[in-house]
């Protein structure tokens, strides 16, 4: 593009230049008209290269996959946040219902993305057996998080 | 029956009071708690890249006074302000910097033109027309070399805006979707990454690479198609600003489209997921619902105050570095086009022309910052309005 425009430049100050040195005559109409002839050639020059197909696309768009990188230690630490807040909430909706020794522990996915795999409830310090009361647990747990697995344990 | 109503009255009042104290403590509890989730986000939350473009390329103490994370901390709290007055002091005292830097620029213009007019209008003593010609084509020359050194300060600096914007993206977008991310909008997060590779990679390199060298190959056919009487380049020239234009216009509205679409199909996935969840909590749990729908928003609602003060300093951010530019190339666009109204009666049409044409064209440049500043803005406020799901 720069050599073009550089012919343009180049053959348009030569254009300035016959102006002023070309004598008057009948061969100044010949040489006005080859002039433009030759104007018109090199404005249509880049066309050619346009219809050879010689434009890289790749040198004007440079691919870049690793763009944006999430910060995973900042997710994982805002996760561990939400998880004990998660594990609070369900400890004190278990001891108003009554499982006040009720241990909660939560596991997470392995994705960055918040999401709970499974709930563990020990209620071996609660006074009541897990057979009589583990739906009751469940609904609870379900109530307060969403979770795919709800496993309690009872080692009394 | 008096001692009945005041006995009543009196207990009434009490359970009011008793009340009221009990739901200002749990929400000086609340506020506590979401103030100490937002201390431990903020300080976990890597702002070092975004406080190293600042101090690179800005470095205003009036734009942003302590650290980012001071003010992000202050625009949560509501102490930060950035009222209407110095904002436009700001720009008042740009532009008053870009006249007085212009004014040598268009007095030497003004003197080389009023140069050509006392000359030429001595031409009637000159033995041949083409001497006329010759005198022309000097202070044309000279003309030339002032507003071609100008405009390529100009355009230098155009592009190292552009490329600082795009280093800006680089890092404000990490940090932005990284915010997201933590908020568990997945469905935004994946329309935004790529919609944020194809804005700060594909577009910019598109205008750095095609609009501004065809901005350069129009001001200098512009200005070249005016050397001569015989040669006229005008077409030319206008055709190179509408491809630029054309270009520009295609590029801002794909993107918008694009933008507009995904982000909205995106954050309306997340929202209903999130909405969902609560729903069934306040519906599931009459009791506790209110209590934990709250205690469930507490992380998340202190991350979106983060994700959107961080927003709102980008967005000062852009302004900021946007302005300066733009401000210059406005100033000395006009004072091209007032030096082009002088100069008219006193000259050669051509000279006019020129000026005009270089003016005009200026526009272009002035598109391309206010162009990709425009589709920063709208992402980073669309990354702002998005995901706010405990408010949405």
């Amino acid at each position: 593009m720069t050599s073009w425009i550089a012919g343009i430049v180049g053959i348009v100050v030569v254009g300035v230049l016959i102006d002023i040195l070309l004598p008057e005559g009948d061969s100044n109409k010949y040489i006005k008209g080859i002039y433009a002839l030759i104007v018109v050639f090199i404005v249509i020059s880049p066309i050619a290269k346009l219809a050879n197909g010689d434009i890289n696309i790749d040198n004007i768009i440079q691919n870049d996959d690793t763009y944006c990188e999430i910060d995973d230690t900042f997710v994982q630490s805002v996760n561990n946040d939400r998880k004990n807040q998660d594990i609070q909430k369900i400890t004190n909706s278990l001891k108003i219902n009554g499982f006040s020794q009720a241990k909660v522990s939560i596991f997470l996915s392995t994705s960055n993305i918040y999401m709970i795999d499974r709930v563990n409830i020990d209620i071996t310090d609660c006074t009541q057996n897990s057979a009589d009361c583990a739906q009751k647990i469940i609904d609870i747990v379900n109530k307060c998080v969403n979770c795919e697995e709800v496993k309690i344990y009872d080692y009394k | 029956m008096i001692k009945f109503k005041i006995v009543t009255v009196s207990i009434l009042t009490i359970m009011a009071l008793s009340l009221f104290s009990i739901n200002c403590f749990a929400q000086n509890e609340t506020e506590e708690k979401l103030e100490e989730s937002i201390d431990d986000s903020l300080s976990d939350l890597n702002l070092s890249e975004l406080e190293q473009w600042f101090n690179e390329n800005l470095n205003d103490k009036d734009i942003i006074p302590s650290s980012l994370k001071e003010t992000i901390q202050s625009i949560i709290d509501g102490e930060f302000t950035y009222d209407a007055k110095s904002f436009f002091s700001l720009i008042l005292n740009s532009i008053t910097a870009n006249i007085t830097s212009v004014i040598p620029i268009i007095l030497a213009l003004f003197a080389i033109a009023l140069l050509y007019s006392i000359v030429s209008s001595m031409s009637s003593n000159f033995l041949k027309s083409s001497t006329k010609e010759i005198i022309y084509f000097v202070c044309y020359s000279a003309m030339i070399t002032i507003i071609l050194g100008k405009v390529a300060s100009l355009v230098v600096a155009s592009s190292s805006v552009v490329k600082s914007m795009q280093s800006l993206m680089d890092k404000a977008f990490p940090v932005l979707l990284t915010l997201i991310t933590a908020l568990g909008s997945v469905s935004t997060s994946t329309v935004f990454q790529p919609l944020t590779a194809i804005l700060s990679n594909t577009i910019v390199n598109l205008v750095l690479n095609i609009v501004m060298p065809l901005f350069i190959t129009s001001v200098i056919i512009g200005i070249v198609g005016n050397l001569s009487k015989n040669i006229k380049l005008d077409r030319l020239t206008k055709f190179f600003k509408s491809t630029s234009n054309f270009i520009l216009g295609g590029l801002f509205s794909i993107f918008v489209t694009f933008l507009t679409m995904q982000g909205l199909t995106g954050s309306l996935a997340d929202t209903i997921s999130v909405k969902t969840a609560k729903f069934a909590l306040q519906s599931y749990v009459p009791l506790l619902g209110g209590y934990l729908s709250d205690g469930l928003d507490l992380v998340v609602a202190g991350i979106i105050l983060i994700k959107n003060s961080t927003g709102i300093i980008i967005l000062i951010m852009i302004m900021a570095s946007i302005a300066v530019p733009v401000i210059q190339i406005g100033v000395f666009s006009l004072a091209l086009k007032l030096l082009s109204g002088l100069v008219e009666p006193v000259c050669d049409n051509r000279f006019s022309s020129m000026l005009y044409t270089v003016s005009k064209n200026l526009g272009t440049l002035i598109s391309v910052i206010l162009g990709i500043g425009f589709m920063f803005i709208l992402t980073v406020m669309l990354v702002i309005v998005c995901c706010n799901l405990g408010v949405a």
